[in-house]
């Protein structure tokens, strides 16, 4: 239809920028020298391996991800069934549950940051891995009431009422019937909690320390003091840190089509 | 005399049922969550309104708001406020008018409609530090985008893209779109095209088709992205910092509190500045709802019983 | 006229609802055609309607009914063909200026509007003024007695009143020409009883040309001046409710219409308008043909279970049967029987026979029909 023509220019320009911005960083993180022409002076794979022995790039990324699935499996063990029960039963202070359970995301992370920071020190968690993942859980679980609760609504639940009917005790119907119903969802949902986990910056950096710093906070640091690190090896450690996040992404994206992501409020 | 059943006392002779308790066990589930939220979320929320309350030794003496009056009274921290304001609504407004027509465009099949929603969406997993990174080079004075321009002629000298307001406002318009993007397609996906052909034999052009159907019933999907967005943009920390002038033009309130609490070790002070951030988005919501609900009241699924 | 004028009723300006009859609103429909992919959704669609007439397409679904209104409306554009009304050709006529009432199967009602915002909405667009939009929208509310919902938003009415208020929203605008989509179809029997007699009499009240599109045949024959039968996209046949209920011509109307035994046959001689058949089974029949039907060919014989005589057997002449089972169906019983020769018949019957009963059936030839085969 070339009536939609609007749309694949705005975005294609968007791609553009988009593209353009990872580009320079990426020729950036592969170049020798970059002295100010179209493109870089020589090509080496040396950022990547300054990065590695530097930042202790590798040790980072372990952080990272591990903190990002324990925080991943955490909220998902938390927050499905609870989305389950809200969206099954109707009960006095549904509606002011489900807002309290998804406020963590509509406040600022900075608001409860400083005295949960606070709070995790005094219990001897702050600075820890530990401390970290708890963290992080507080913004992860909405993520996942969000997304989970219209999700089991949509399950018709006489597909319940006939297991149960049929003799399946509720343990047995969850494992049987519920479960490899909603198991591609919550993949795909928890891929893209993960993603999101990982992204996540203000928490972390008020909660880590030295040895507990994910991706994004180390990389903050580093870049803050750039003037020091060559922006080179910043920009390969940038790479390593989009494309992990990209590969998640586009998995999430195959089983799902996100237009079912999105929560609507039903009346 | 008539006999009335039930509980219609020193009247009939039926026993009288008690009400079944309600069902508490089913909720269970809940609890864990429920548990969490209000341990790690709730509390310290709390204890940093309270700390807010509590001003250190140094201020003590104006009393219980003390340390709102020192924030408030600071021309400086005061233009914190104006600063975050100045980048989260132009922002906001800004992807929501490019995502608005492209979502209410993707809701029916395009060629190449995957790749485009994917294409929207790969800037969520940029990060804060790859995308400041990439936007020092990609829009500094080496930078293509100069380059192209003076290539061009159409500038004699580079343009100051980074490392001033400029680059805070590009690089949180392209962080913040694709959440925007994906809230509106959701909405937009749910309306049922009957009712615009409806108004289509009633005699409504496309103008009107969308003044008095489709944005009144996209209201709160617009809502929800606008409030999302504003939330998003007004915490902004990092890419200020990176991108910006965290010391002039960016200085925005998330930045005040850091320094508050980890330059200056006033966690008190921190904590009320970071109370102010909470109430000027509450507002902000709160306003955006009110506004949602005079545009419309109802579902977006067309008129079936 | 150019495509740029609205199509504007003729009448008296601010309108009342006064009966017009038979002077505007004839239909001229020419070789429309419509297909989607390679599915041909309506092909050579031809119909003449007059002013005022009630004419209903009636058909199984995917018999492209709903297609040729959705053409109609302008909601689709045609492969080929014409559709002009009192002579104008509404080709380049989009949907929003042909001034047709449209009533949607699923009602489609604004969900963020008042009922009498809703009613209001056509005359708005128009540029009607105020006073007369609510004039007219209390007038018409009344006419289907719904003036105390005009506050109402649809998601607080029930399906029968929401399906009231889409009729009072086509009917405000004064149309030239009604549309209508299965708009009982998501209603109970009750109800839908009862919107069909509301449907007839504001039709008689208002007279406006109507084009109704429904699978339910008692619909059809109760509400239509004509009904014109729909399948694969074809016009079958078209005629008043008597001519298609009691001389079908093919044996898919015939189906339609109750004709529930059909049989495959072979024709053994041809006298006039008398047919001697053959089915599968041996059994030898008597009927009726229609034209194109020769001695040696294939045909399909249809007779109704109520023009089958079921007697005692050894009563007389007749085919030798057994019956299978029986369903009283109030004022008599329906039978299922199978012939001795094989071939099964459901027969209607005012007597009660046993399970396993041996009878005798017999058939009027007046009421036997014989079809060229589909």
């Amino acid at each position: 239809m070339s009536r939609a023509w609007w749309v694949y220019a705005i975005v294609g320009l968007f791609a553009l920028l988009v593209a353009g911005i990872f580009l320079s960083a990426f020729l950036n993180s592969i170049a020798s020298t970059w002295f100010g022409g179209w493109l870089p002076d020589g090509y080496t794979a040396k950022w990547y391996q300054f990065a590695l022995a530097e930042f202790d790039l590798a040790y980072v990324l372990g952080v990272t991800i591990f903190v990002g699935l324990t925080v991943t499996l955490i909220s998902l063990a938390l927050g499905v069934p609870a989305s389950y029960v809200l969206a099954r039963r109707a009960f006095p202070g549904r509606a002011a549950l489900l807002m309290l359970l998804v406020l963590p995301m509509l406040v600022p992370p900075i608001t409860y940051g400083i005295p949960l920071a606070a709070m995790l020190y005094k219990l001897r968690l702050g600075g820890k891995l530990a401390g970290v993942i708890v963290a992080n859980i507080v913004p992860a679980m909405p993520f996942v009431v969000l997304i989970m609760t219209p999700f089991f609504e949509q399950i018709d639940a006489n597909l319940e009422n006939a297991a149960r009917t049929l003799g399946a005790s509720p343990l047995r119907m969850f494992g049987r019937v519920l479960l490899p119903i909603v198991l591609p969802g919550v993949l795909a949902a928890g891929l893209l909690i993960l993603v999101r986990a990982i992204a996540l910056f203000e928490l972390t950096f008020l909660v880590s320390g030295a040895k507990s710093q994910t991706l994004v906070v180390a990389l903050y640091y580093t870049a803050f003091a750039a003037g020091i690190r060559p922006s080179q090896a910043i920009d390969a450690m940038a790479v390593v840190y989009m494309v992990t996040g990209l590969i998640l992404l586009l998995t999430a994206l195959r089983f799902i089509n996100p237009v079912n992501m999105v929560i609507r409020v039903r009346r | 005399m008539q006999r009335t059943a039930g509980m219609r006392a020193g009247g009939g002779t039926a026993p009288v049922t008690p009400r079944a308790a309600f069902q508490w066990g089913p909720l269970l589930p809940l609890a864990p969550a429920l548990f969490v939220v209000l341990t790690l979320f709730v509390y310290p929320f709390i204890y940093g309104l309270q700390l807010s309350l509590s001003p250190l030794p140094a201020l003590a003496k104006g009393g219980l708001l003390a340390n709102y009056a020192a924030f408030f009274g600071d021309p400086r921290e005061r233009l914190s406020i104006w600063n975050t304001l100045r980048l989260a609504v132009p922002v906001t407004l800004l992807d929501l008018c490019v995502a608005l027509p492209l979502a209410y465009r993707l809701r029916r099949p395009l060629p190449g409609q995957r790749v485009i929603t994917g294409l929207l969406v790969i800037p969520m997993t940029l990060g804060t530090v790859l995308l400041a990174e990439g936007m020092i080079e990609f829009f500094g004075p080496a930078g293509w985008v100069n380059k192209t321009l003076l290539a061009f002629h159409l500038v004699k000298f580079p343009v100051q893209f980074v490392h001033n307001y400029t680059g805070v406002f590009l690089s949180l318009t392209i962080s913040d779109f694709p959440a925007v993007f994906l809230v509106l397609l959701g909405y937009a996906s749910g309306l049922d095209p009957r009712l615009e052909q409806a108004a289509r034999t009633l005699g409504a052009g496309w103008w009107q088709r969308l003044r008095r159907v489709t944005l009144p019933l996209l209201a709160p999907g617009i809502a929800a992205a606008a409030a999302l967005s504003f939330v998003a943009t007004f915490s902004v920390f990092p890419s200020a910092v990176l991108v910006g002038e965290p010391a002039g033009s960016t200085r925005v309130i998330a930045l005040a509190a850091w320094q508050a609490a980890y330059e200056q070790f006033d966690y008190p002070r921190a904590s009320a500045i970071a109370m102010v951030m909470a109430a000027i988005e509450l507002v902000f919501v709160t306003l955006v709802l009110v506004a949602r609900n005079r545009a419309y009241r109802g579902p977006t699924i067309g008129g079936r019983g | 006229m150019s495509a740029e004028t609205r199509v504007e009723p003729p009448g008296p300006p601010g309108g009342s609802l006064a009966a017009r009859r038979h002077t505007i609103g004839r239909v001229e429909i020419r070789g429309l055609s419509k297909h989607f992919g390679d599915v041909a959704a309506l092909t050579a669609f031809d119909l003449d309607v007059h002013g005022g007439e009630f004419v209903s397409l009636l058909g199984p679904s995917g018999c492209g009914k709903s297609t040729a209104l959705n053409l109609l409306a302008g909601l689709l554009e045609p492969d080929a063909g014409q559709i002009l009304l009192d002579g104008q050709d509404l080709g380049p006529v989009p949907p929003e200026r042909r001034g047709f009432g449209v009533v949607f199967q699923s009602y489609a009602l604004f969900p963020h509007l008042t009922v009498g915002r809703n009613v209001a909405f056509g005359l708005e667009m128009m540029g009607t003024p105020p006073a007369d939009v609510a004039r007219r929208v209390r007038q018409t509310l009344a006419l289907v007695h719904l003036e105390e919902t005009i506050d109402r938003y649809p998601a607080q009415l029930s399906g029968g009143q929401q399906q009231r208020v889409a009729l009072a929203r086509a009917l405000v605008i004064e149309p030239r020409l009604l549309l209508m989509d299965e708009p009982l179809s998501n209603l109970d029997a009750k109800l839908r009883l009862e919107m069909r007699l509301e449907i007839r009499r504001l039709h008689q009240t208002l007279g406006l040309t109507t084009i109704y599109v429904t699978h339910d045949q008692e619909e059809a024959l109760s509400l239509s001046d004509r009904i014109g039968l729909m399948k694969d996209g074809m016009l079958r046949q078209v005629g008043t409710p008597e001519e298609v209920y009691l001389r079908p011509q093919s044996a898919f109307v015939a189906n339609f219409f109750g004709y529930r035994n059909l049989f495959r046959v072979r024709v053994e001689s041809v006298r006039g308008t008398r047919a001697e058949v053959a089915t599968s089974g041996g059994l030898r029949l008597t009927g009726t043909v229609r034209d194109g039907v020769a001695a040696g060919a294939e045909a399909v014989a249809a007779v109704r279970p109520e023009d089958v005589e079921a007697r005692p057997a050894g009563s007389g002449p007749g085919i030798p049967a057994k019956v299978e089972f029986a369903e009283f169906i109030g004022d008599a019983f329906e039978c299922s029987m199978v012939a001795d020769a094989g071939d099964p018949f459901v027969v209607r019957t005012p007597s009660r026979f046993e399970r396993g009963a041996s009878v005798l059936l017999n058939a009027d030839p007046e009421r036997l029909l014989v079809f060229p085969p589909e």
